[in-house]
């Protein structure tokens, strides 16, 4: 008999899901464990594996359709079995789910019916704020979040374009006015990270930098790297060697390894390192625990297994969980200096900018040294200006002197 | 150009005498309008001391509508232009025959060889004289094609388009608030004409678009007075003839504010508040920011009881409130 597969609850906050690939196609066979689509939360892309054995009957819910938790996506069964079509199934969340053709068999009539009569999906908007929301390339969806009422009038649109077309005005000359653009939805990720910023910004914060002399990290890169990649596998990068180096400045800077709450300061015993990255989906910080109770192989490695789960977009929720500091090396993009948000519940983010070239008089002689710049951001409720730049200080002598602890 | 401050009645009297004057086959027939000795001049004293001047052209006539309409409409196919007077427009019904088979369409039907450019005036409103003489009727023949239907609201408009529809070639029924021939307003001393079909905008503003006919303008001007003050810029738009209906000067009004309000004494039901307002939601869907607001008479028999009455007819707070209402959607 044919089972369903249900849109499970990946993290304690997950609503709903996007489903971003189906791994199997209708009619293949699937093996229990085997990955079968992997769903976009606000978190990270995860891979859903199948719980039954059998045949991929069919796939309910098409790519890029939003389904809320316990939503019925596919049926798993015996070749030939039958799906009970009399059987409730949950409808995609959102219209344009059924948007393309082969949404259509998705979902049941009876399903579109009830999703088309139901007053409260319905956006109440007066004629002169849908001609202008069309005009404007609004979403009235957007508008009514926006005020948080169910009538939308033709000021709610104009206030909520106000405030988008304040928030994109350093995107350049086509933000205001007539100008036409390409609206582009949020993916759920990327709305996630827009309410951790508006987080991030409303926390106290300070920044403090100084430079540092690479000479020696390089060095000692260069030895390690002679025979690293062939006895691991990968190539030693600056920040793997920069992760190990703050986590340890971290052992003796902990309010920069905390948070801060209306109970108290909550001072962290394990250093769980998030280190930046790029992915196609915008920025994510996945994590390494006990950064500093790691070798240089083991911590680099893992920051590797995270860089690929990153790339190939398989990255689990709780690699992306209970960080206690980050690290972001914007160096790797040529910039020099950066004063990086703080990323909460953290109270400390370290910015590493690119490597230059400065000139020098050593015993009264110019010579060259590669230098940097290294920038922390700190919450001021937990951090003063005093133990940031004993931070700083502390991690600086690690880079300049990196051999005792990389060993 | 100089002015005075004349009365709405006065008005009305100097645009009769003065189209008396201009040409000789303008005559008034009605009941009790003889101004001569003895004369009472019109129950409303509009057509006081015309007889002095031109006596064989006032002709009183028996309490009877349809005569004096009939009467009207034959003497305008030979030649002449009458002015006939009906005491309360109530009673025009019994004269609804010929205003409406006959006046409207005997320029039609002789392929123009008729027309009848007569001119009925009838006074409307309520002034707490009860059911049968304090109606507003204008849907009834806004609904008539070939009548046109006019409803001044000042002075200066009533003397204006009273001239210009005595010159008509068309029928017209002129509607006379019986509150509004006490009032005073500015008329210059030259002669003047103000063309049919051209609303007036009373009161410029952005927020709301208030369109009121007849006595209902002159009371949404001073709505639009209260709620300047609170902050709210109203315009308020007196069409001054219901046919033909100036739409443009409403429509552009309502594609500036977004919101409107149609307002008239009438019955609310099937009233002119309704033909205004379809007209605009078909012309101004896409520019409406609320539902269009119309105020008007409950569906009720206006009551002699002044409680009652008053009750049953719009007022200034009525209007407020459905500006505000508007406003607040």
């Amino acid at each position: 008999m044919a089972t369903q597969v249900i849109l499970p609850k990946l993290t304690y906050e997950m609503e709903e899901g996007r489903i971003a690939e189906w791994l199997c196609e209708e009619g293949n066979a699937v093996a229990a464990g085997q990955a079968l689509f992997v769903v976009e939360t606000d978190k990270a892309s995860v891979e859903v594996h199948a719980e039954e054995t059998g045949t991929l009957l069919k796939v309910l819910v098409p790519i890029d359709a939003t389904v809320l938790v316990g939503a019925a996506v596919a049926w798993i069964g015996a070749p030939g079995d039958t799906i009970p079509e009399a059987e409730a199934l949950h409808p995609p969340k959102e219209q344009e789910a059924v948007s393309s053709p082969q949404d259509i068999t998705a979902a049941s009539p009876q399903d579109m019916t009830v999703t088309s009569r139901d007053p409260e999906a319905v956006v109440v908007a007066s004629p002169v704020a849908k001609r202008l929301a069309r005009e404007l390339g609004i979403d009235l969806d957007d508008v009514q979040k926006h005020v948080g009422q169910k009538r939308i009038r033709e000021g709610d649109v104009r206030a909520y374009a106000d405030a988008r077309s304040t928030a994109m005005d350093t995107d350049g000359p086509e933000a205001d006015g007539d100008a036409e653009f390409e609206l582009i939805k949020p993916t759920p990720l990327q709305r996630a990270m827009a309410s951790h910023l508006s987080q991030a910004a409303a926390i106290p914060q300070a920044a403090a930098a100084c430079e540092v002399n690479l000479t020696s990290l390089e060095l000692s890169r260069n030895e390690l790297l002679a025979d690293w990649e062939a006895s691991h596998g990968f190539r030693l990068s600056l920040t793997h060697m920069l992760a190990l180096l703050v986590a340890h400045a971290l052992e003796s800077c902990p309010t920069l390894n905390a948070t801060w709450t209306d109970e108290g300061i909550r001072l962290y015993r394990t250093i769980n390192l998030g280190v930046a990255m790029a992915s196609d989906r915008g920025l994510v910080v996945p994590v390494v625990r006990g950064a500093n109770q790691r070798s240089l192989a083991e911590l680099a490695g893992e920051i590797v297994r995270l860089q690929r789960a990153t790339m190939g977009n398989r990255l689990r929720p709780q690699d992306l969980e209970g960080g206690t500091f980050t690290i972001t090396n914007v160096g790797m993009l040529g910039i020099t200096l950066s004063i990086p948000l703080v990323n909460p519940p953290q109270s400390g983010i370290l910015a590493i900018g690119a490597k230059r070239d400065q000139l020098v008089l050593k015993d009264g002689q110019p010579v060259t040294i590669p230098v940097t710049l290294i920038t922390v951001s700190f919450d001021h409720r937990v951090v003063d200006g005093v133990a940031a730049a004993a931070f700083l200080q502390r991690l600086k002598e690690l880079m300049e002197d990196p051999r005792p602890v990389l060993g | 150009m100089t002015t005075r401050e004349i009365t709405f009645r006065d008005a009305l009297n100097e645009a009769l005498r003065e189209e008396m004057a201009r040409e000789e086959g303008v005559f008034i027939i009605g009941e009790d309008i003889y101004g001569g000795p003895g004369g009472y001049q019109g129950a409303f004293k509009v057509t006081k001391g015309l007889a002095e001047d031109f006596e064989d052209r006032l002709l009183d006539t028996p309490m009877i509508e349809q005569t004096i309409v009939g009467a009207a409409v034959g003497a305008a196919m030979t030649g002449s232009r009458p002015v006939a007077e009906i005491m309360f427009e109530d009673f025009i019904t019994l004269a609804m025959d010929l205003l409406v088979n006959t006046a409207a369409k005997t320029h039609y039907m002789t392929a123009g060889q008729y027309s009848v450019p007569i001119v009925v005036r009838a006074a409307c409103g309520a002034v707490g004289v009860g059911p049968q003489h304090s109606q507003t009727w204008t849907s009834w023949f806004m609904h008539i094609p070939g009548l046109y239907v006019v409803l001044p609201s000042t002075p200066y408009d009533a003397k204006g388009l009273l001239k210009t529809a005595i010159r008509d070639d068309n029928p017209v029924l002129f509607l006379e608030h019986k509150k509004l021939y006490n009032v005073k307003g500015s008329v210059p001393e030259d002669e003047y004409e103000i063309p049919l079909g051209q609303a007036r905008v009373l009161c410029p503003g952005d927020d709301v678009t208030v369109v009121a006919i007849g006595y209902m303008a002159g009371l949404a001007t001073q709505v639009a007075g209260t709620l300047r003050d609170q902050g709210l810029s109203v315009e308020v738009i007196d069409p001054r003839s219901l046919a033909p209906l100036d739409l443009e000067t409403i429509f552009q009004s309502v594609r500036k504010t977004h919101k409107v309000v149609v307002v008239a004494e009438d019955c609310k039901t099937a009233g002119p508040t309704a033909e205004i307002a379809a007209l605009v939601s078909e012309a101004c869907f896409e520019f409406l920011d609320a539902p269009i607001g119309r105020v008007g008479a409950r569906d009720a028999p206006i009551a002699h009881n002044v409680g009652m009455s008053e009750y049953i007819l719009p007022d200034a707070a009525d209007i407020h409130e459905a500006v505000q209402s508007v406003i607040a959607w």
